[in-house]
């Protein structure tokens, strides 16, 4: 009986390290919204800036092209430092819709995690109370059919043995 | 001269020395306000991209570990589900709320611009709801959202390249229609 709250312990322990590690993340992410905002005026919003990059002239967008590369640089040193371990390898099959899906639907509903769920919800913007919402439910709804539809592969496999009985009548 | 420069005319001085030696040809000092601007936005996407890597938002197996909520029903409370990113946007929306409730910016200035710009819109129309559904189905599909992709994206994963090059063209693509 001792032994199974000692275990417990262990798991709660682990669980409150977890969890204050991405409360202070979340704190850090939400002081450099809050950085941007009092020395730029804009709000941080990832994907309505990298769409000023893309679309905008390059005289207005310096500001958003320091942002992208403080981001990018930082991500791969705080990856290096924290020794974040890299994902496997996924279908390509996935990645290409799913990012085509990111960087459309974004710019469309004009924010994503960033800019609705965090600047917007700071702003209380009824429009990103709705939106965070939305992309939320969406999110979890497509995890869960994800996960009963069976892998890429499974499906290449299909599409492959498709061809060749195909190609041998 | 070391005595003059708390004199008024000290600053007047220096602002026109640089202007003979033409290398600046405006009248504004080494460290401007349009430097410090971009100075200021390199240091918010380094702490931003600190946020992402250590709440573990940039990592789309945890992503995965939150969006899959059934997991929640597995044993005990928490069960098998993973609320880290939860818990880390829920820290910075907290943060974003008190920074944004403590800037006066309908009477202030920023520091480094002359203006906020902030967004304007309020009425909720289909094409945020459409662009939202697109976006959390997408989000699913690939536990990237736009920032930790591209705050991941010189880590040298394969994954991460595919994922960012396939987003670029339909923010272009969304913005032209």
């Amino acid at each position: 009986m001792l032994g199974h709250l000692n275990v417990s312990l262990e798991l709660w322990r682990f669980r409150v390290n977890h969890y204050s590690q991405a409360l202070s993340g979340g704190i850090l992410i939400g002081l450099a919204s809050w950085i941007l905002l009092a020395g730029v005026g804009r709000v941080s919003g990832v994907s309505s800036i990298t769409a000023g990059v893309l679309t905008s002239r390059r005289q207005s967008s310096a500001w958003r092209w320091m942002f992208l590369v403080g981001l990018a640089m930082g991500g791969a040193i705080f990856a290096w430092l924290l020794q974040v371990p890299a994902v496997g390898n996924r279908h390509a099959l996935i990645l290409i819709p799913a990012g085509f899906l990111v960087g459309f639907g974004t710019v469309l509903g004009s924010g994503c995690t960033s800019g609705h769920g965090i600047c917007g919800l700071g702003r209380r913007s009824m429009r990103s109370l709705v939106a965070v919402m939305t992309f939320m439910g969406a999110a979890i709804v497509t995890v869960f059919i994800g996960t009963l539809v069976p892998p890429a592969t499974w499906w290449e496999e299909l599409l492959f043995e498709g061809l060749q009985w195909l190609v041998q009548r | 001269m070391r005595g003059a420069s708390h004199l008024p005319g000290a600053k007047i001085n220096m602002i026109t020395s640089t202007a003979v030696t033409g290398v600046e040809t405006s009248a504004a000092p080494f460290f401007s306000r349009n430097t410090a601007e971009l100075m200021i936005s390199l240091a918010a996407g380094f702490i931003f991209s600190a946020g992402l890597t250590m709440s573990g938002m940039s990592q789309p197996s945890k992503v995965f570990g939150f969006l899959d909520v059934k997991e929640m029903f597995v044993g005990e409370f928490p069960g098998l589900w993973d609320p880290t990113v939860g818990i880390a946007m829920f820290g910075a929306a907290m943060i974003a709320l008190i920074g944004f409730a403590a800037t006066p910016y309908a009477s202030i200035r920023p520091w480094f611009t002359d203006r906020f710009t902030l967004p304007t819109r309020t009425t909720v129309d289909e094409r945020l709801i459409a662009g939202a559904v697109i976006f959390g189905v997408g989000w699913g599909l690939s536990g990237y959202c736009p920032g930790p992709a591209l705050a991941t994206l010189l880590t040298g994963q394969i994954d991460v390249a595919i994922f960012v090059l396939a987003m670029l063209p339909g923010m272009w693509l969304a913005r032209k229609i």
